[in-house]
């Protein structure tokens, strides 16, 4: 595997060391903090990359290319090209000082460039990073070329660090404060600086014009590096083959990951034994597994000794691979297109795979057929419903391939869709969406648009832009990963550190401009009241506790055998059911807010009760039902809602209509009169129904039932006779 | 989600089985009737009078108090062959059960029943009603009496309602009787079909053993066909276990029976029908001659029979369940029989001399002479694993501590199907029919307009809607919402399994140590650590700082970050399969409100919701977009997308991946409409439901072979291969015009890297020097011969006549020899 060379070039002159004021630390912290932060990303997602580190303006030098003229001196080659390591990590910490010598940087350069003339092996890409103020004195600019030809000739990138090197630098020398990409726009910092700095900042900007190569201040470096980034994997492809339409028409095409959660490796078991002891090995663990058979010595087997058992209903069936593979024609390699569907047959939240794979032409002379095949589909609104086998016999994949165009490329990603077996057809109740009162919708619609996001973000230059886009969003627990076993590895036995406020920014983000919403929120709780239930199981476990914390004396067996599961379990009542109507309603009217609703539930309860009852066998149920109804109605002092109920209730019962099927419960009525319910009257309750009129209901019920009555006997008389007939 | 195991249907079986079903119903309601009518019978005979005619029922009730009417009535709903009588009978067997003064036994035999009537087939007449109590019931184990009688109204009601002017206005047209055919709808006529030619089957069957002729000739059939297994006489149809040994007696058994019963009806004195009774008992039932009894019921069965006769005497049914018994495994052989007259002529039966009427005496002597059956006596454990299997096959007996009985396994094979509307048809399985709060869409399908369905069966896994989890969705400090999080689509993977001893199919446990490698202690848990390697350091942490490092929010649940447009979701934002949200009320009262709110404005206002996700346990904070979707319902009136939101997985930064790739020649557009007239033929509509995942499909077959002993596993269409012919039907001229446009570079297949390796190796020179051009005898001399390569070692083998195989040192030494 190809490895990149980086040089870290760092100057510890004396001007490095130098806090300017309005900067909380000084050019060469913020240098060990940018090249600390690099390794440790490094070293965090292991790769070949080696690095190197010079450092120029030290008292000791230490390289090849010094001589005793004095040449290339106080520059020290602190390490060679070799993988990152803690080591070196924590020399960059704790040993790079500043000094009061300086030294050339175009002679660091040459030092650097050096270092790359002794390394072999596949070598992808050769950078040196330069921390600099540019505070140092440089004497012969004549190296300079020397060094832009050498930078060319090896393909080294050279990116500078540290001076304020952007186009807008003149107008910065003329005295204005604004410093784009600098964050903290501190006035009067260019101030401090010194004539050798601008010098030095002049040949800088020169090699970095002539060579085309980048810089950045301290403050965007360090920006760039907040969010540990995965080092770039070599493009490798998932698929090299045909995109077939029919047997004949093939596309050439080769495939490639184009998302896939990235992972970091997992972690490692290590032995806390071997680690408390005097002198830790390895620490390792092994992991040793045995098979045993159920009988009594516990035989071992050996794993060739063992066949697979799968469910069959109850039993297990032994199948031995052979079994399968005899029978089976292999899954060829494929991408073959089933047919065409809209793109509104597919439901976004059937895409069922783990990936996203994009598909593109190999090369591009040629390429026509690729990009009339996506722009059609693309023109046409319509995907290629295709068979994806990425290699032989692997499972085939069943999935829709999306063109996705833009200016300079084009794709075909493909989604994998579910199959049959993998849809599982829920039913969920229905929402009632639609009803909904135009406050309650007024109040959301306030909420959802206080609650907007994509324009929550401000950047640092003031525009408003889309927070929580993917793109940009790191993985926080990744990300704190990273911080953690980096802090651990630095500091052994110290506490996890604290999170970095800049997940915390991720994960609890506050957006200044939302000022509405605390209204909103207002607005809805008293629309939609909430009532949260605590955790049944914590509150089964909590009646022990507390009796265990107060010290209470414990339950005698009565109470024990008294204890009713059902009556424990349904202290939640949400609802009037049928089989316990008066207990669940008067639960339910207990409960804060929810007697209207108990009150209709328990209505409709007594209505159907009647209504299904087959001749009288549910009457005395729903009459107990009245009166438990009738009394909670006294209580809450709300006898409206009993009254109109009963008013109501013939009709309810028996319907306006003669339909002679629906006269069979009268009967209930002359129940209700010789049950003596009546209205809720005057001297119970605070009401307008006098007691004359709570009796005159009355009577008029007992004439409808006595005449129904009659009726109904001279039914029963005819009845009578033909049975004496027979 | 953990399922128990997965369960397949089996299509062959499939009618097999339901046959069965329909059989053993068939077989509970005849007896029912039969009692009954004998005794109506006499009643309206005493009568001689109609009932229809005696005078009118005024309501449900009047026919409910009179036993003739309700006779009458009963044949009336048979008749009209919609299951309709289910309820009546259900109405009978709840009064029945209302009885204080019933034995246990009898008590769970009515359960029995009302499970029968409940779950069966005939359920659909129920769970059309729609009503909530049915669910309950069926839910419920042993549901209370009060459950019970309360169906018994609902019931009562319909009937009354609906049925009864219907059996009024059928009696005044004045049709004595009962009238068996009816101008039902399609689905009914399709039943009443069914039905029909099931009796028709019966009825030929019960001629046909009472005829003299084919009565004999049967047997002599079933004499052939115990003789084919003499040495496997252990046969399994259905869900009945039998030996074909037993076969004649099962005849005998029956004959005897059926003249009892005449004996019965033409009232003979007891005494004589109690000999007769213990006659047949002690020849059938209780045989002094191994094995104790003769005939295929199981000898719990014959046990209570023998009990039956000892408190009860001889009555009319005492045999009847054992008749039943034998009548189902003779009715096979019965049609087996007719389907063997039909392929050989009668002339080429043995001769068989026609066996005269045997008594009962002589019989059980015959059985001393044809000794030689040694059948278990019970249909123990052991039974299927005894069963010799046929040589062609490899032995795999089923395992032995896993339930073995294969008799158990076939009914069982629990028919999952795959859609919810057939699973309200489905029986025998209480699980499938579970309609909770969360779930009454309002309508629930019509059971019966989709009879169809339930030959339309898939064998796949069978999912329980079950919430992944239970948690909370913060809309804003102070505004939680409870919800359940919901797997609407996942990979299905394929069946779990278990490992096994290969020689006796034993459970083999599996035990892993964890050792240190310093000491060579084991360790536990506790003494576990873990690391991650940091520039040549190991970063160790406790077990639950990795915990912590995950938990970077205190709220557990869903945080709602803010909305978007919905255009902002993209396409490339996917990473796992999504997820589904619906309001929970068992952990905030009132959720189902505000999210219904939050929902229709999310969809009238065009939004997505973005959220992090924590979920349960230690997982990892994730950012999730929340996808409003909104109930839709088919014509029937079945939901087809439930209302609530798709929680769909966003990628973070890392997780693209950033590729580069050269932009392709752009088409012209000739090109692209040529591909489009393509893409236009070859449009159809994809629903997901239509492709079955081939592997997995492969994998359950040949599982369901190697179960059920089959010789080849199922047949299997894999859709997800394109139909080439129909494309090319559909689309072959557009197809080859579009190759002549495009011009695709000539179809040199791409090369995978492997390939593309082992062709340089052959074209390269070094190795590819043909035998003629090296001196094989000089570089044997020279001890030079190792360095040739195998093809040129082998060539000159092949050259010489000599084997070419086996591993280069093996090749070297033959050449070696050759010139030796």
């Amino acid at each position: 595997m190809a490895k990149d060379l980086i040089v870290l070039c760092i100057d510890t002159g004396p001007s490095m060391g130098h806090i300017t004021a309005g900067q909380a630390e000084s050019p060469l912290s913020l240098s060990i903090k940018i090249a600390t932060t690099m390794l440790q990303q490094k070293i965090f997602y292991p790769t070949k990359d080696e690095f190197a580190l010079v450092l120029f303006g030290t008292r000791e030098t230490a390289n090849d290319l010094a001589d005793d003229d004095g040449n290339y001196a106080n520059i020290s080659i602190v390490q060679k090209f070799s993988q990152p390591d803690l080591p070196l990590l924590q020399y960059l910490l704790e040993e790079v000082k500043h000094s009061d010598i300086s030294s050339d940087f175009i002679d660091a350069l040459i030092v650097s460039l050096d270092l790359f003339q002794k390394c072999s092996g596949r070598i992808n890409e050769k950078k040196i990073y330069m921390f600099t103020d540019a505070g140092c004195p440089f004497d012969d600019q004549d190296q300079l070329d020397q060094v832009l030809t050498g930078l060319n000739k090896h393909s080294i990138d050279l990116t500078i660090i540290g001076p304020d090197l952007s186009p807008s630098h003149d107008s910065a020398m003329n005295g204005s404060d604004y410093h784009p990409g600098d964050g903290d726009n501190k006035p009067g910092k260019m101030v401090h600086k010194s004539k050798a700095q601008r010098a030095g900042e002049e040949i800088l900007q020169r090699i970095i014009s002539q060579g085309d190569f980048a810089s950045f201040s301290f403050s965007e470096a360090l920006k760039a590096l907040t969010h540990i980034k995965k080092t770039q994997l070599r493009q490798t492809t998932v698929f090299r083959g045909d995109i077939e339409i029919g047997p004949d028409y093939k596309i050439p095409t080769y495939g490639y990951l184009r998302v896939k959660e990235n992972k970091v490796s997992s972690w490692k078991k290590l032995s806390a034994i071997s680690q408390c002891s005097t002198n830790p090995g390895s620490m390792e663990v092994t992991l040793a597994r045995t098979h045993h058979l159920g009988d009594e010595e516990q035989t071992e087997i050996s794993k060739d000794q063992m066949v697979k058992g799968f469910r069959f209903g109850k039993n297990l069936i032994p199948f031995a691979s052979y079994d399968l593979s005899s029978t089976a024609e292999p899954h060829l390699k494929c991408l073959q297109v089933i047919g065409f569907s809209r793109c509104e047959f597919i439901k976004r939240h059937h895409f069922i795979g783990d990936s996203i794979v994009t598909f593109v032409p190999p090369v591009t002379e040629g390429s026509q057929a690729f990009s009339s095949f996506a722009q059609a589909l693309y023109e046409m609104n319509c995907t290629a419903i295709v068979r994806y086998c990425f290699r032989k016999n692997a499972n085939p994949k069943l999935g829709c391939l999306y063109p996705h165009i833009r200016p300079d490329y084009t794709e075909l990603l493909f989604f994998q869709l579910p199959y049959a077996e993998d849809i599982r057809e829920f039913t969920f109740a229905s929402l009632n969406e639609s009803e909904h009162s135009q406050e309650e919708i007024e109040s959301m619609d306030d909420f959802l648009d206080s609650m907007d996001l994509s324009e929550a973000f401000i950047d640092p230059t003031g525009d408003r832009c889309e927070a929580f886009e993917p793109k940009y969003v790191p993985n926080p627990h990744i990300h704190r990963m990273f911080q953690c076993t980096s802090h651990r590895a630095l500091n052994k036995d110290s506490d996890l550190p604290k999170l970095d406020p800049l997940i915390n920014d991720y994960l609890n983000p506050t957006f200044p401009g939302r000022t509405n919403v605390k209204n909103c929120l207002e607005m809805i709780q008293n629309l939609c009241p909430l009532i949260e239930i605590g955790d049944k199981k914590t509150k089964k476990a909590n009646i022990f506790k507390k009796d265990i914390e107060t010290g209470a004396a414990p339950v005698s067996e009565e109470l024990i055998e008294n204890m009713d599961i059902d009556e424990a379990l349904s202290s939640d009542v949400s609802k009037v059911g049928s089989i316990n109507p008066v207990k669940d309603f008067e639960e339910l009217s207990k409960k804060h807010g929810m007697f209207r609703l108990a009150c209709e539930q328990m209505q409709e309860c007594i209505i159907s009760l009647i209504k299904e009852s087959f001749s009288d066998q549910n009457y005395p149920k729903a009459i107990s039902c009245i009166e438990s109804y009738r009394e909670v109605c006294v209580k809450f002092k709300q006898p409206a809602m009993l009254n109109k109920f009963l008013q109501s209730f013939r009709n309810k019962i028996i319907g306006s209509s003669d339909n002679p099927r629906d006269q069979r419960h009268q009967a209930f009525l002359t129940l209700l009169v010789k049950e003596d319910i009546t209205l809720i009257s005057k001297n119970e309750c605070d009401c307008d129904v006098t007691l004359e009129e709570a009796r005159l209901f009355l009577q008029t019920l007992h004439s409808i039932s006595t005449e129904v009555d009659a009726k109904n006997e001279t039914q029963d008389d005819e009845v009578d006779d033909l049975l004496e007939n027979m | 989600m953990v399922e128990s195991g997965s369960k397949f249907s089996e299509s062959n079986q499939r009618s097999q089985i339901y046959v069965w079903t329909f059989m053993s119903r068939e077989n509970h309601s005849p007896r029912r009737k039969t009692s009954h009518t004998d005794k109506f019978q006499r009643k309206i005979f005493s009568s001689n009078d109609s009932p229809a005619q005696h005078y009118q029922p005024k309501n449900f009730l009047d026919i409910f108090r009179d036993p003739v009417q309700l006779e009458w009535f009963k044949k009336f709903l048979i008749s009209r062959g919609d299951g309709s009588e289910y309820m009546l009978l259900y109405i009978l067997a709840v009064n029945e059960l209302k009885q204080y003064t019933l034995t246990p036994d009898r008590v769970m035999n009515i359960y029995r029943y009302i499970k029968t009537y409940l779950l069966g087939v005939n359920s659909e007449i129920f769970m059309r009603q729609r009503h909530p109590l049915w669910f309950r019931i069926r839910r419920t184990h042993n549901p209370p009496v009060s459950l019970l009688v309360e169906g018994q109204c609902l019931l009562a009601k319909i009937l009354h309602e609906e049925y009864f002017p219907l059996y009024i206005a059928f009696n005044k047209e004045g049709e004595k009787g009962v009238c068996s055919t009816g101008s039902e709808s399609d689905t009914r006529g399709r039943r009443l079909y069914r039905w029909t030619k099931f009796i028709k089957a019966v009825i030929e069957f019960r001629k046909g053993l009472l005829d003299q002729n084919s009565h004999t000739c049967f047997k002599s059939y079933l004499l052939k066909e115990s003789k084919m297994c003499s040495n496997n006489p252990v046969r399994i149809i259905g869900d009945k276990v039998f030996s074909t040994n037993k076969l004649i007696k099962d005849i005998e058994f029956w004959s005897e029976v059926e003249r009892y019963k005449s004996l019965y009806d033409d009232n003979c004195n007891s005494d004589t029908l109690y000999r007769k009774a213990q006659t047949i008992v002690e020849c059938f039932l209780e045989s002094s001659i191994s094995p104790r009894i003769q005939i295929n019921v199981t000898p719990d069965l014959a046990n209570t029979i023998i009990q039956d006769l000892d408190t009860n005497g001889a009555t009319r049914g005492v045999f009847h369940e054992a008749e039943l018994a034998v009548f189902i495994t003779l009715m096979i052989f019965w049609r087996r029989y007719e389907i063997w007259m039909v392929d050989f002529d009668m002339k080429k039966l043995p001769h068989l001399p026609l066996l005269p009427k045997q008594t009962i005496q002589n019989s059980s002597n015959k059985k001393q002479e044809k000794e030689p059956i040694i059948v278990p006596n019970k249909p123990t454990i052991q039974t299927p694993i005894e069963k010799p299997i046929p040589s062609n096959r490899r032995q795999r007996p089923v395992t032995q501590g896993h339930a073995p009985e294969l008799s158990d396994l076939l009914p069982r094979i629990s028919y999952s199907l795959a859609s919810r509307r057939c699973c309200l048809l489905s029986f025998g399985h209480e699980d499938i029919v579970n309609v909770d709060e969360d779930e009454k869409t309002g309508s629930l399908p019509d059971a019966a307009d989709k009879f169809e369905e339930l030959l339309t069966r898939v064998r796949s896994k069978d999912h329980k809607k079950r919430p992944l989890q239970r948690t909370k969705l913060k809309l804003h400090d102070g505004l939680e919402l409870g919800i359940g999080v919901y797997s609407l689509v996942r990979p299905t993977t394929k069946p779990s399994f278990k490992w096994l001893d290969q020689a006796n199919h034993q459970d083999v446990k599996t035990q892993t140590k964890m050792l240190c490698n310093d000491t060579g202690k084991e360790l536990t848990h506790v003494d576990i650590k873990f690391y991650r390697d940091f520039g040549g350091k190991k970063a160790i942490f406790e077990k639950e700082e990795l915990n912590d490092m995950k938990q970077l929010d205190e709220f557990k649940g869903l945080k709602l970050l803010g909305f978007k447009p919905r255009s902002r979701l993209k396409l490339l934002h996917h990473l796992r399969p999504s997820n589904f949200l619906y309001p929970d009320e068992s952990v905030v009262k009132g959720s189902k409100k505000l999210f219904s709110l939050l929902l229709s404005r999310c969809i009238a206002k065009d939004l997505i919701g973005y959220c992090w996700y924590q979920g349960r346990g230690a997982s990892a904070p994730r950012l999730a977009a929340l996808l409003p979707q909104t109930q839709e319902k088919d014509e029937s009136g079945i939901q087809v997308t439930p209302p609530g939101f798709h929680l769909i997985y966003l990628p973070f930064a890392d997780d693209f991946r950033k590729l580069r790739y050269e932009k392709p020649e752009e088409a012209t557009e000739d090109q692209i409409d040529a591909t489009k007239r393509v893409i236009r033929n070859l449009l159809f509509q994809f629903k997901a439901e239509s492709f079955e995942n081939p592997s997995l499909q492969r994998e359950y077959r040949v599982l369901e072979a190697l179960a059920l002993d089959k010789d080849e596993p199922d047949e299997f269409t894999d859709y997800t291969k394109p139909n080439n012919e129909q494309i090319l039907k559909k689309a072959g001229q557009e197809l080859a015009d579009l190759s002549k446009i495009c011009h695709p570079p000539d179809h040199q297949p791409v090369k995978t890297g492997a390939k593309r390796a082992r062709a340089a190796d052959a074209s390269d020179p070094k190795k590819y020097c043909p035998s003629g051009e090296v001196d094989i005898e000089g570089m044997v001399k020279s001890g030079q011969v190792e360095k040739l390569t195998i093809p040129v070692l082998k060539q000159f083998l092949i050259s010489v006549g000599k084997k070419s195989t086996g591993k280069k040192a093996d090749l070297v030494l033959m050449v070696k020899d050759h010139f030796q």
